[in-house]
């Protein structure tokens, strides 16, 4: 083991266990071991932002006066100076303009990205499970398909149902049909199995984590005995 | 009230967005233009947040405030960082493996802490929650794909079994596309809120 | 409002005074029907004598020495019957007039007759008579009966307590007992909104025994014998008066019915500083101004208003507290000082302590009634209560104007004590700490850690070779499969550095798996993590260390111009390599965010549909993914350490793995069975009850 690896891992060692100080109660080690992270974070991201992004996309065409991008490049100039102006008291309202402008194209992008990459896709994907050569094999129907499709369908209306419960909820006074109450009820159910699933997933990802981070302490103590 | 400018400006940039996505291929490149706009402006506003982030803690340390210390430890290995990026550069492996054995490590075991802070939830949920057919149903899927996850039903390779394995794990699929087209409906009324301006922007 | 002695009856046998509508002394027990039977009349008289009334008007108008210069003018409304009985018996003299009529009457059976034949039998009861004019007499009455009924008219809501009969039908002594205790009445009112549970078996009708107790409490005759303590059909009777209303409103009006006064609205003490019990300004007891408007309007509200405030003044409002502060009109009945001061102790003591709490539902369910009890001043309480003693031996000579304003005074002053109460320490004040449960987290963190740490020690477990790999990894693995050499596929890494260790084990073999079908890539990478994750990645999978990695700014976004139109020139293609998406056969994205892979499947792929995408992800991200890849839009994607190698790896503890996967499936289990169990013996519990 190179000495910087070994400095890599003594350094890697002491920061988990500053983590898992949090554990036994502790809050200046893991403060402090957060607050590590954050510093270090904020550095580099503001350094890759400025070398790969605000240079390059902004700083180099307004650099040639002559070049195609520069007109273009006021534009952005211009609403990062408005972003700028946020630190200053009188500038926080300048600051919107910027932020509209990022709220709009991303709105519509999400218009047409949600059209066209989730609903159409997935509801056409639902209903393609009734086409007859997905039901039908050999003019013999599939029963399982059959099942399958229709249990998709309906899982999916009654989670929808679920949603639209809840909005009505919120808004209070509004008391649902007992039909409504038993869709969004079986919803639910779709809903818990696919939280279920969801919890099984994450609590794996962190296991695989703290299994790697307890590995590292553990080969990190059998260096030294 | 929500003031006009931002408004004008958010639904003028969404319109002509939405115009250069439906003008197709011509389209493309007053996209391109705005899009790179939009990842500027990004950028800015990113390093606008983090300028203001380590003025807030700088501010800390000057009035010596409950905790300072640990703004202190922030702006140190902020300005380290920063001074070892400038010095070294960012594609520097060098400086890459620095960054990444800091990083690393903490988000790792942060990310371990959550496997302990679950194992405890796991306990209470129930009873927080009472029974439901949401709970109950969660917990059944939890228990279900943790046996699962186990391996030892795949492993005893039973053809019968392992279809149902296959069905069962095809399940969580039904609630996931509900709750993606609910997720999708939900944002794209929302999308068309900020487009018609009755979304405001900053402190509106 | 004042209390006239000539209402009261007489009792024809012991000539003590009674209520007007008692029907038996309260002081012998004899009969006192006969005061009320008009001579020569049936039992029901109403609707006769109100046929009679105009021809008693007609007659007396005829008689010549009622005659005055003057026209009466006629009645607008006429007045029932037995207002104008009451106001003849009511009369407190004799004039002529009347000697006259009363002389015709006992020679003519009609109905004037009649009714002067009751009067005589009332004018013998009556000792005392004043002589006065016969037409100022006459006036006054007509004046009265004029005023009566335009009062009716008007503000029939709010009758005078001289009145001799309410419009629904509240006899006399029940208006004049309320007078006394108004907050009964208000109860009253509640009792009517829901039905309550009795938890006794006291009798629910009135007793005569009831009533004369309750009639000697109201007038205050005799206070010695109201400190004794009521009969148990008193005590049954007073339920019936004072219905078990709080707990029937804790049922069905939830604490947060409560009006908008929330318990923010007044205090000060943050959530997350619980365990530090600081002093209230009294300042946010004060009302909005649109709360003080309201409570100048109805004085009703202004009691619930204030029964909010009392609830605010707790930082956790206790049911115990809230019951008694849901008791209408408790605070109108406290009519002593020391009274208030025992509602602050009962609103600032904390009722036992959560553990201990475990309150029975019977026990919640008495805890109303004791409320009343105290509210409704019982006996024993009247008999404690300082200033009720000093109020006169007979309360009929305390006008009831000033028995409300002394009402009037002591909410005043109940509120004016607590608020010099606040901000002050109440000694009886313990506050209770909830379990933190940091013991129970620790040894749950202990347990596992000590699991895994353990799992590990024992050495390396292999995850079995055989282990099948899901539907959709097969999948991916299958595409891949289907390519061939120098096929381009675009590796975008989008993932931060906690779940590198799980993506790296899935990207990794397929990355080698590439690079050994000759598969020429090009990876980018969309975080600035990326870049340093990058270098591991690729160290993982054996590929070059100059395997050129590029940040995309912007990810998706930076390319969805291109996929819309690949032959765009913007001037700055030369910032990224990646020039014509529709040059790859794959784009291959590892990410922990299931809404970036989202992204690129709504932005990207729909412009370009013959590009294939596949996925590397968590396992958590895993079922949001799988939508994706039942619609094709995916053509399958790698998640979860079963589709992954990283189970062979030596570094890595399967074993462990699956331990912490036991740990928390037993953790589960005993969450539901304990869930279970406490569901069990709660009902257990309510069945014994």
């Amino acid at each position: 083991m190179s000495p910087s690896e070994l400095l890599t891992l003594i350094v890697g060692v002491a920061l988990t266990v500053m983590v898992f100080s949090y554990i036994l109660g502790d809050r200046l080690f893991f403060g402090i071991a957060t607050h590590i992270l954050i510093g270090v974070s904020a550095a580099f991201l503001a350094l890759v932002v400025m070398q790969k992004v605000i240079l390059p996309y902004l700083v180099l065409p307004l650099a040639e006066p002559n070049g195609p991008g520069f007109w273009l490049a006021l534009v952005p100039l211009a609403l990062s100076i408005l972003m700028i102006l946020m630190f200053f008291r009188r500038g926080t309202q300048a600051g919107a303009i910027p932020l509209a402008f990022l709220g709009g194209a991303l709105a519509a992008l999400a218009i047409v990205g949600i059209t066209r990459g989730t609903l159409a896709p997935q509801i056409l994907s639902m209903l393609g499970r009734f086409e007859p050569d997905q039901l039908m094999r050999e003019a013999q129907p599939q029963w399982s398909a059959i099942l399958g499709a229709v249990m998709i369908l309906l899982g999916v209306i009654s989670v929808l149902f679920v949603f639209h419960h809840r909005g009505q909820s919120k808004a209070g006074e509004v008391v649902r049909p007992v039909f409504l109450e038993g869709v969004g009820s079986i919803g639910q159910i779709f809903i818990g199995i696919t939280f279920g699933a969801l919890f099984v997933g994450l609590f794996s990802s962190a296991l695989i984590a703290l299994i790697s981070s307890l590995s590292d302490i553990i080969q990190f103590i059998r260096l030294w005995f | 009230m929500k003031r006009p400018i931002p408004l004008i400006v958010g639904a003028l940039s969404g319109l002509i967005v939405l115009a250069a996505m439906f003008i197709v291929p011509q389209g493309g490149g007053i996209l391109a233009i705005v899009l790179n706009w939009v990842i500027i402006v990004a950028g800015a506003a990113l390093l606008v947040a983090i300028a203001s982030l380590v003025l807030t803690h700088v501010r800390f340390i000057a009035k010596g405030k409950k905790g300072f210390l640990l703004s202190l430890v922030l702006v140190i290995s902020f300005i380290t960082t920063l001074a070892l990026g400038l010095l070294l550069g960012v594609d520097r492996p060098s400086f890459l493996k620095f960054v990444g054995a800091i990083i690393r490590p903490i988000e790792t075991a942060l990310l371990g802490l959550v496997a302990l802070v679950m194992m405890s939830a796991a306990m209470k949920i129930f009873r927080e929650r009472g029974w439901s057919s949401l709970t109950v149903s969660f917990g059944v899927s939890a228990i279900i794909f943790l046996i699962l996850g186990l391996g030892f039903p795949q492993n005893l390779n039973i053809p019968v079994l392992n279809e149902v394995i296959r069905f069962v794990e095809g399940l969580p699929m039904i609630g996931a596309r509900g709750l993606l087209i609910g997720i999708g409906i939900g944002l794209l009324l929302m999308a068309f809120r900020v487009l018609f301006g009755m979304e405001g922007f900053g402190n509106d | 409002m004042t209390e006239d002695h000539s209402e009261l009856n007489l009792c024809p046998n012991c000539g003590k005074e009674n209520l007007p509508m008692a029907t038996r002394c309260v002081h012998c027990g004899s009969e006192m029907e006969d005061l009320f039977t008009i001579f020569g009349q049936p039992q029901s008289p109403d609707e006769q004598s109100e046929d009679s009334l105009p021809d008693i008007i007609e007659e007396i108008r005829n008689d010549p020495s009622l005659k005055t210069p003057t026209e009466v003018e006629p009645i607008p409304e006429v007045p029932p019957a037995d207002q104008i009985n009451e106001s003849l018996l009511n009369s407190e003299e004799l004039p002529d007039w009347l000697a006259k009529v009363r002389e015709r009457a006992q020679g003519e059976e009609d109905a004037i007759g009649d009714l002067a034949s009751g009067t005589i039998a009332m004018d013998a009861a009556r000792s005392e008579e004043v002589s006065a004019g016969v037409e100022g007499e006459f006036n006054a009455w007509i004046n009265r009966v004029r005023e009566k009924s335009q009062q009716e008219n008007s503000v029939r809501a709010r009758q005078l307590p001289n009145e001799t009969e309410d419009s629904d039908q509240v006899p006399e002594w029940l208006q004049r007992i309320r007078a006394l205790r108004p907050h009964l009445e208000e109860e009253i009112t509640h009792e009517v909104k829901t039905k309550p549970n009795y938890a006794d078996e006291m009798p629910r009708e009135w007793t005569d025994e009831a009533l004369d107790e309750l009639r000697r409490q109201a007038l205050a005759e005799d206070f010695e014998q109201e400190a004794e303590p009521l009969p148990t059909t008193s005590t049954g009777a007073e339920e019936e008066e004072l219905p078990a209303e709080p707990e029937t409103e804790e049922l069905n009006e939830p604490v947060q019915d409560e009006p908008e006064l929330t318990e923010d609205d007044f205090h000060n003490i943050p959530d997350d500083e619980d365990e530090i019990l600081e002093p209230i300004p009294a300042e946010d007891l004060a009302l909005s101004p649109e709360e003080a408007d309201e409570a100048i309007t109805d004085e009703s509200e202004k009691e619930e208003q204030g029964a909010g405030e009392l609830e605010a003044l707790e930082e956790e409002p206790e049911p115990q507290i809230e019951e008694i502060l849901e008791a209408p009109g408790q605070d109108v009945s406290l009519t002593n000082a020391s009274q208030s001061e025992e509602v602050e102790e009962a609103l600032v003591e904390e009722p036992a302590s959560e553990t201990e709490a475990s309150e029975t539902p019977e026990q919640s369910e008495l805890e109303p009634s004791m409320t009343e009890d105290e509210t409704g001043l019982p006996p024993e309480e009247q008999a404690e209560a300082p200033e009720d003693i000093e109020e006169p031996a007979d309360s009929d000579s305390v006008p009831p104007d000033l028995l409300l304003l002394r009402d009037q005074q002591d909410r005043a002053s109940l509120l004016a004590s607590l608020i010099e109460q606040e901000g002050r320490v109440t000694a009886g004040k313990q506050l209770t700490r909830k379990p933190s449960g940091r013991g129970g987290r620790l040894a749950v963190a202990l347990l596992l850690l000590i699991g895994l740490i353990v799992s590990i020690l024992i050495g390396p477990a292999a995850m079995p070779t055989d282990t099948p790999k899901s539907i959709p990894a097969l999948a991916l693995d299958e595409k891949i499969q289907t390519l061939v050499q120098n096929d381009r596929v675009l590796v975008v890494l989008d993932y931060q550095a906690a779940t590198s260790r799980e993506l790296e084990s899935l990207a990794a073999p397929l990355l080698t798996q590439l690079h050994s079908q000759g598969i020429q890539f090009t990876v980018l990478v969309s975080q600035p993590s990326g870049l340093f994750l990058a270098q591991s990645l690729l160290a993982q999978a054996g590929l070059p260390e100059d395997t050129l990695v590029e940040h995309l700014p912007g990810s998706y976004l930076n390319l969805i111009s291109r996929a819309m139109n690949p032959a765009i020139s913007d001037g700055q293609d030369t910032l990224t390599q990646v020039k014509d998406l529709r040059s790859f056969k794959l784009v291959l994205l590892v990410s922990d965010f299931s809404d970036n892979i989202r992204g690129w499947l709504e932005q990207i792929a729909p412009w370009i549909g013959s590009l294939n995408f596949a996925a590397v992800t968590t396992q958590m991200e895993a079922p949001v993914l799988s939508p994706y890849f039942d619609s094709g839009q995916l053509v399958g994607y790698a998640a979860g350490i079963g589709d992954g190698n990283i189970g062979a790896q030596t570094t890595f503890s399967y074993r462990a793995y699956r331990v912490g996967l036991l740990l928390m499936l037993v953790m589960l289990l005993l969450g539901m069975i304990s869930k279970g169990e406490e569901d069990a013996i709660r009902r257990e519990e309510e069945r014994a009850e």
